[in-house]
Order: structure tokens, then C-alpha cells, then sequence
């Protein structure tokens, strides 16, 4: 891992979510809920069609924090984050953050960062923070 | 991973304060497998990671609690808070606690608040969350 400085930009991930991505996905973990599959029924919904899982968006904004920091994120570290819109199949997602502060307590140095996640047009599908440690 | 209830009770008909029964499992590697394949994920393989994926714990945490309880259809996730406290390993043992910790009603949905914790086989947290989902409270036919 290279020295990380405050204000430096977390490693950016891009990818493009797909409706046989998000099927993928709800075999992976289990949830098979309509509204991520079934176009009938979320046509039905305030979404108006298939969205996808929160935690498939959330997934692009580890990538990035396991790009930057390695296998220290994971480890003693901390997440906090608000899904404020959906994220929809075609959609391409940008994940990225920055790191804020560098703080140190008893229990050494950590990182802490602003994470966010945006679709095509700008709209953030994700924001919070990360913690993750510098040392050990 | 231990078996459902039959049928598991629907999340909105709980509230808080509710507890579920523990669940015990094993994260073995072709699930993890898959769930990298799922969410094309190239910087932990890229690492040469063998651990879980810290996200995907969080995950697979939510997957355990939908052996206890069903998320009525069209629920959503609107937030999420972790501590991860250790990387889990392929093919451990994790007992994984959850209880209903917030939960009110508002326009049509019920707002709930599910703390998990996952355990490893010394009894010693290696993940803690806080998970946010919304539900409608009238679910529509799938």
C-alpha cells in the first residue's frame, strides 16, 4: 500500500450494472426479492422497474477502498453509509472517495474517509464514511 | 446453515425488540466465489486476498437473517453501518446473532432497524452491523 496523505483520492471504480448481473447477485446472497428481478413487479413501484441491490452498489465502494488500502480494509476498520437513490440495470456507477483526516488513538493510525458512489448522470446512489487502519 | 422456520414471519410483523434465533454457518469458498463473480470485483483477486471480501460479510450476515425472517417484497435498504473487527476466512464457523433494534411506521412503510452480530467459534465478534431497511406494509402481489 502506498503512503496514503489526507486529502489523497481513494483508487475510483467503474462498472456498468446489468439486469443478468443484478440475478447473479440475488443467487449469491440469497435475496430473490421482486424488486430486483421480477420487472412486472417493480414496474408496479415508486421505482417504476428493477433496481439493484444497495448492498451490489455497496460492493463497487469496497472494491475501491480494497484498491487503495489493500487488506488493511477489513481489518479493525469501520463503514457508514446512507443508500440515497437507487442504482438501475444500464447504469454505469462510479465509486470513489478521499481520504479526510489521518487520526491516531490508542489503537494506532486510521484513515478516515468520505466514500460516495454516483450514477452516469451524477446522482449520488451512496455516500458516508470509512475507517480503516494504517498500522499493523 | 441451519434450516427456516416454516413459514419465517414476515419483517413487518416485528418490532422492537424482537430477537431471532441464532444461525450458524460456514462461508465456503465457492460462495465467495460466486459472489465475486456476482459483483465483479477485481481488486480483492487482484490482491491475491483469500479472506472474505469485508462487504460481502456484511452480506452474507443479511443472508443468515433471511433464514429467520422474510423481508416482505418490495423492502428496501437504505442504509448500512459495519464494524469490521477481522477479516473472516473461508470455511469458519460464525454464529450470527440479529435482533430488531428500531421500528416505526411512516406513509405506508415500516422503518427497521436490524443489529446483527457474527461470531466466530471462540465466541469473540468479527462483525457487527446496523442494517436499515424499508418495507411496505401492504405488500403487492409479486
Amino acid at each position: 500500500m502506498a503512503a496514503v496523505a489526507e486529502g489523497a483520492l481513494l483508487s475510483a471504480v467503474e462498472r456498468q450494472i446489468s439486469q443478468e448481473q443484478i440475478g447473479r447477485y440475488a443467487d449469491a446472497v440469497g435475496d430473490h426479492n421482486p424488486i430486483h428481478i421480477d420487472p412486472t413487479f417493480a414496474a408496479a413501484t415508486p421505482f417504476g422497474g428493477t433496481i439493484a441491490h444497495g448492498m451490489l452498489a455497496l460492493a463497487l465502494i469496497s472494491e475501491s477502498l480494497t484498491a487503495t488500502f489493500g487488506a488493511r480494509w477489513g481489518e479493525r476498520s469501520r463503514l457508514k453509509i446512507r443508500f440515497r437513490a437507487p442504482a438501475r440495470p444500464g447504469d454505469l456507477l462510479r465509486a470513489c472517495g478521499q481520504v479526510r483526516r489521518i487520526r491516531e488513538d490508542a489503537g494506532g493510525r486510521y484513515a478516515e474517509c468520505s466514500v460516495e458512489c454516483r450514477n452516469r448522470s451524477g446522482e449520488v446512489l451512496i455516500n458516508g464514511e470509512a475507517r480503516v487502519p494504517l498500522d499493523g | 446453515m441451519d434450516s427456516a422456520p416454516d413459514p419465517p414471519a414476515a419483517l413487518t410483523t416485528l418490532t422492537r425488540g424482537a430477537t431471532f434465533p441464532p444461525i450458524t454457518f460456514r462461508l465456503e469458498r465457492p460462495e465467495v466465489e460466486a459472489y465475486l463473480d456476482a459483483v465483479g470485483d477485481r481488486a480483492f483477486r487482484a490482491g491475491g486476498l483469500t479472506s472474505v471480501p469485508p462487504v460481502a460479510a456484511a452480506a452474507f450476515a443479511l443472508r443468515a437473517l433471511l433464514v429467520t425472517f422474510r423481508l416482505p417484497d418490495g423492502s428496501v435498504h437504505t442504509g448500512e453501518e459495519v464494524d469490521f473487527i477481522r477479516p473472516l476466512r473461508t470455511g469458519e464457523a460464525l454464529r450470527c446473532e440479529s435482533a430488531v433494534t428500531q421500528s416505526s411506521d411512516r406513509a405506508g412503510y415500516r422503518f427497521s432497524t436490524v443489529e446483527q452480530r457474527l461470531l466466530d467459534e471462540d465466541g469473540q465478534a468479527v462483525l457487527t452491523s446496523r442494517a436499515m431497511l424499508m418495507s411496505p406494509l401492504t405488500e403487492a402481489s409479486s
